[in-house]
């Protein structure tokens, strides 16, 4: 807080000239020197000319800055013109510093003309009553900021820690499950390829591919089938869906005709295997990136690494990322103020999502470029894919909640995951921007360096 | 007469065979239909209401890729060639305004969660099915097994 209104006044002009222009009452503080302790007697008011003095209160024995002066500031207004003639802080210059002053002996100067010294100098008070008002009031709003910053970070460490927990016990139960599945599978694959070669065929096959076509295509196959075999419509169905996984010819043999209903049974009890380990495979990647993500405490630093973020991002995202050829490039960060989770949980969404699109739209070889740069202020962060990209009547519904094209069920985001990245941008007082394009799409999230309010 | 259809629409191919596979015990008297979408669900009732056939029931997932659960019931209950036809939302993820949405405007009969219980699933989709049959005032003589005989009874029909 360096502004004084007064610099422009010719009131301060002349009580500067007059005042504080003999270079008998000028001397030179050196860095770190006291100039006032607290409690200390003082009868002399200084001005700096030049450097920056901090006034700390010691409060339970704790060192608290209370306010920060720089050049054309008073130092010792209270004490001087009050009654106490006392300090009330201890007065430290933060750098070398060039001062002035005059004593309480000091005589007023054409005392005439313009009054007393106190009189004289009312302007220079009043602008002193005025910062220190502006000053109390900013730190109590900075007090609510921070108590509320606070709360809500109790409320995510507790909901944190309370998923951590729940996803661990589910892991357990999940992976027991997929497991015991995998298990039975096996022996059943086992039991049938030494007794039954045929049955095991048609359950084989359901095993390893579930039912592949979709149901559309399922009901043109039906169909066809009805019309050619002069088939039930149950039966055309049943040869239909198997048919999704094996060629035509092993499904239609007259033999698997004649005892359908017997290999179906088989074939379908090959798909429930194959369903639940996909189940499972979905389950466990929810909970692992529930654990990874809320089990993460969500105060905030000044020393948080956003390359750090993105690497343990990218780690996380590693399975995702298998199919892709990603390319980093990475710029010299400085550390910035925020919370390691939060940004990781930033890159994930962004990432995740773009991984997602590009295998939902079968993206020939997909891409995902991520580039870091640093800003005036700003740190840059810049990820771009080559799926098939955003269509504009969706730009700008992608960022609500509950918003999803996800098409392989529900995965971790559950139509989330972009409406949480503009959510921690926003809290971050950065910005996000998108850019898409079929074959390109790129979100580039700015982030302060230091945030806006409270600090410097 | 043919068989009157029941739809079942899910985008997770999983879970939509699930359901189908709980609705087994009702193939004797009726058509189950499988879509992965809204939109397809929408196409497929064209195709058949154009052949003459009857929907009795679409049993629907709420959010999917495309067009929502919620939103495609909502144009089948204003649509009059359906206006018998009883509507399920079965969903593991609604909000307190989609569920509005679903009893104001898509007038769904039955609200299922998922994970949800066979048994009641089927004893409710007999029971919405035999208001359908009353309704459209088919012949139920034929259908008795796969009714619901409170509902026909309470209808002065038993």
């Amino acid at each position: 807080m360096y502004d004084s209104e007064l610099v422009d006044s010719p009131a301060y002009q002349r009580i500067k000239q007059v005042y504080f222009g003999r270079a008998d009452r000028h001397f030179t503080l050196k860095r770190g020197k006291t100039l006032l302790e607290q409690g200390e007697f003082n009868d002399k008011l200084y001005l700096i000319l030049e450097g920056v003095i901090v006034g700390y209160q010691s409060i339970d024995d704790e060192p608290v800055e209370i306010f920060r002066s720089g050049p054309d500031m008073f130092i010792g207004l209270q004490s001087f013109f009050g009654r106490s003639h006392r300090s009330y802080s201890k007065v430290v210059a933060e750098t070398e510093c060039s001062m002035a002053y005059i004593e309480l002996t000091t005589p007023a100067e054409d005392e005439y003309q313009y009054g007393s010294l106190i009189e004289q100098f009312n302007p220079v008070i009043v602008n002193a009553l005025v910062t220190r008002q502006l000053r109390s009031s900013h730190a109590a709003l900075e007090k609510q900021r921070t108590q509320k910053r606070l709360i809500q970070a109790e409320k995510m460490s507790t909901l944190g820690q309370l998923s951590a927990g729940l996803a661990h016990e589910l892991n357990n139960s999940i992976g027991v499950l997929a497991r015991k599945s995998e298990y039975i599978g096996e022996f059943f694959e086992q039991y049938l390829r030494e007794r039954e070669t045929k049955q095991f065929a048609f359950f084989k096959s359901g095993l390893t591919e579930g039912q592949r076509l979709s149901s559309s295509e399922i009901r043109q196959r039906t169909r066809d089938f009805q019309s050619k075999l002069g088939v039930s419509k149950d039966t055309a169905k049943l040869l239909a869906k198997m048919a999704s996984t094996m060629d035509d010819v092993s499904v239609l043999d007259k033999q698997v005709l004649k005892s359908l209903e017997q290999v179906a049974s088989f074939w379908q009890l090959g798909v429930d295997f194959h369903d639940m380990q996909v189940a499972a495979k979905h389950a466990t990647g929810i909970v692992k990136s529930v654990k990874i993500l809320g089990g993460g405490n969500f105060e905030r630093t000044h020393d948080v690494s956003v390359t750090e973020s993105i690497e343990q991002a990218l780690s996380l995202l590693k399975s995702n990322l298998r199919p892709v050829h990603l390319d980093v490039k990475w710029a010299e960060l400085p550390l910035i103020y925020g919370n390691l989770t939060e940004l990781i949980q930033i890159w994930v969404n962004i990432i995740k999502n773009a991984c997602d699109a590009m295998e939902q739209a079968g993206t020939e070889a997909p891409q995902i470029n991520v580039k870091t740069r640093l800003l005036n202020g700003y740190v840059a962060v810049v990820i771009t894919d080559n799926g098939p990209g955003i269509p504009d009547d969706l730009k700008d519904k992608i960022f609500q909640p509950n918003f999803t094209t996800k098409k392989n069920g529900l995965q971790f985001g559950l139509g989330l995951g972009l409406s949480i990245v503009l959510r921690l941008v926003e809290r971050y007082s950065g910005r996000i921007v998108l850019n898409s394009a079929p074959g390109k799409t790129t979100f580039s999230v700015t982030l302060p360096i230091r945030e806006r309010d409270g600090q410097n | 007469m043919d068989k009157i259809n029941i739809i079942c629409v899910d985008d997770q191919r999983e879970v939509l065979d699930a359901v189908v596979r709980d609705l087994e015990p009702l193939e004797q008297w009726f058509n189950i239909e499988e879509c992965e979408s809204a939109d397809e669900c929408l196409t497929l009732m064209e195709e058949l209401d154009d052949e003459g056939a009857m929907i009795g029931l679409v049993i629907s997932d709420h959010v999917m890729p495309g067009k929502s659960g919620v939103d495609m019931l909502t144009e089948i209950a204003s649509d009059s060639r359906y206006r018998f036809t009883r509507k399920i939302l079965l969903t593991g993820l609604a909000s307190h305004q989609d569920t509005i949405d679903a009893i104001n405007g898509a007038g769904v009969d039955r609200y299922f969660e998922k994970t949800w219980n066979p048994e009641e699933l089927i004893a409710a989709c007999k029971g919405l099915l035999t208001q359908f049959v009353l309704d459209s005032g088919l012949d139920y003589q034929t259908m008795l097994g796969a009714l619901d005989v409170q509902v026909l009874y309470q209808s002065g029909r038993m």
